[in-house]
């Protein structure tokens, strides 16, 4: 079992494995084939064979693509979805994510498998879009195929079925995929010092302590050590996806220069960041505005949606109390946001240089605090 | 879709975006002047299903598709 993107032996066996893909690529060869053998390997060696994690895998893969299939079939035949089975279905694709998360609770169990939660986030997004008739057909190797894919099963970033799809069935001219391959090269690299040389300074100089300068000076670390770490890895994973022909979205763009709380989630950890607003925000808003008591009252009912989304998400990182108000904390700076945005004069002013300026200092500064709650440390104070 | 229909559509829009200018500017970006996000697009798609008979899944509506004011007259004509 290796970490994945963590040594220089995984670099090692990654540069083996990659060669075959990148003489595909330039001699004009369909890659899915020899991309679909790398990701078998790959995940044996991610997984590895001595911990019961494979058992935990090859469960979970037989659950969720039973329950996609069978899902499927019943849609194909049915022109109105039942709701009640829409939410049965929904609840199935989730249930080993909850199982596992509720697990972790307890440190003795050893429960679940290197990136459950992000091939839980990929199978459920398949069984909502085939509830909305935008998937009419789950042949299964490609399914498992794409929830599989090594270079992002450990963690993330979350691609899209349908968009997968048409990377994996194209066939790259030469020249496309010479772009393709520098751009997954420059990101390996672009990664590797991030992760590597930034988040190892950071992890370097941090140390817990309590009192106003040490816990001011941890805030700012930890952030700077979660940032470099998570878009390092990032980077390298959707740098790799590119050798293999899969153009897997970014999950960072500059994120410290978000203006707006609201700005900053189209900015961090986007592909998780979208999936919450896709498959979770909207049509959760969508059900609450057709609630009776939420008749005449839209906004209040997106703004509920928005801050029980953003709870939700922080318990997705895990049970844990610090985790909850993390995420309830940026839930409410959302609703602020939407708040400000639409009561304030001072948002007329949005484009003005000074104006942009304070508001990225000013975001700045909320978005470390909730790194600093993130780190689970605030409770102990 | 007809003169009614789409002053229909502009009237939700003024609501969801909360200023009438956007009835003059049909091409600027809704998104990126900050006149429409998650929550307002939400708003727009229950809106039209309840008053137009337009249901649309959230996923299968792309943000391309409905930036502009002038695009979303065309999404919306195309649906009824």
């Amino acid at each position: 079992m290796i970490e994945a993107y963590g040594s220089l032996y995984w670099f090692y066996i990654l540069t083996l494995v990659s060669l075959p893909a990148v003489v595909l690529g330039l001699l004009e060869k369909r890659l899915r084939p020899y991309t679909r053998i790398a990701t078998v390997v790959m995940v044996v060696l991610l997984i590895g064979w001595t911990s019961g994690q494979w058992l935990w895998l090859v469960g979970f893969l037989v659950f969720e693509l039973t329950l996609a299939k069978v899902w499927l079939r019943y849609r194909l035949g049915h022109e109105h979805v039942n709701p009640l089975l829409a939410r049965l279905a929904a609840a199935g694709a989730t249930l080993p994510l909850v199982v596992v998360k509720a697990g972790s609770l307890f440190p003795t169990l050893s429960v679940g498998f290197l990136g459950i939660s992000y091939l839980s986030f990929r199978v459920i997004q398949v069984v909502l879009e085939t509830t909305d008739g935008l998937i009419t057909a789950l042949p299964l190797a490609d399914l498992a195929f794409f929830i599989l894919f090594f270079p992002t099963l450990a963690s993330g970033p979350i691609d899209r079925l349908r968009r997968y799809e048409q990377d994996e069935d194209r066939v790259w001219t030469r020249h496309e995929y010479v772009y393709l391959l520098g751009r997954g090269i420059g990101l390996l690299l672009l990664g590797g010092v991030y992760k590597f040389v930034l988040a190892a300074w950071f992890t370097a100089q941090l140390e817990w302590a309590v009192g106003w300068p040490q816990t001011l000076a941890y805030m700012y670390l930890y952030t700077g050590r979660l940032f470099f770490d998570f878009a390092g890895y990032s980077a390298m994973a959707v740098g790799t996806s590119y050798i293999f022909g899969i153009r897997t979205p970014p999950n960072f763009r500059l994120p410290f220069v978000a203006e707006s709380i609201k700005d900053f989630w189209t900015r961090w950890h986007i592909t998780l960041s979208f999936w919450f607003r896709d498959y979770v925000y909207t049509r959760l808003a969508m059900y609450l505005m057709r609630l009776r008591i939420f008749t005449g009252h839209r906004v209040a009912a997106g703004r509920v949606a928005l801050a029980l989304n953003m709870l939700l998400m922080g318990a997705w990182h895990g049970f844990q109390l610090h985790f909850l108000l993390y995420g309830l904390y940026h839930g409410i700076l959302l609703v602020l946001n939407d708040v400000y945005e639409k009561k304030s004069r001072l948002y007329a002013y949005r484009n003005r240089l000074a104006y942009r300026l304070v508001a990225i200092a000013v975001t700045f500064q909320l978005v470390v605090f909730s790194f600093l709650i993130f780190s689970g440390h605030i409770l102990a104070i | 879709m007809d003169e009614a229909q789409e002053q229909q559509v502009l009237r939700l829009l003024v609501e969801v975006c909360g200023t009438d200018a956007i009835t003059s500017e049909r091409d600027v970006d809704l998104f990126e002047a900050g006149l429409l996000d998650s929550l307002g697009t939400t708003q727009l798609l229950v809106s039209l299903e309840d008053e137009l008979g337009i249901k649309v899944p959230p996923t299968a509506v792309e943000r391309e598709d409905i930036s502009t004011v002038n695009r979303i007259l065309t999404f919306v004509s195309e649906r009824l």
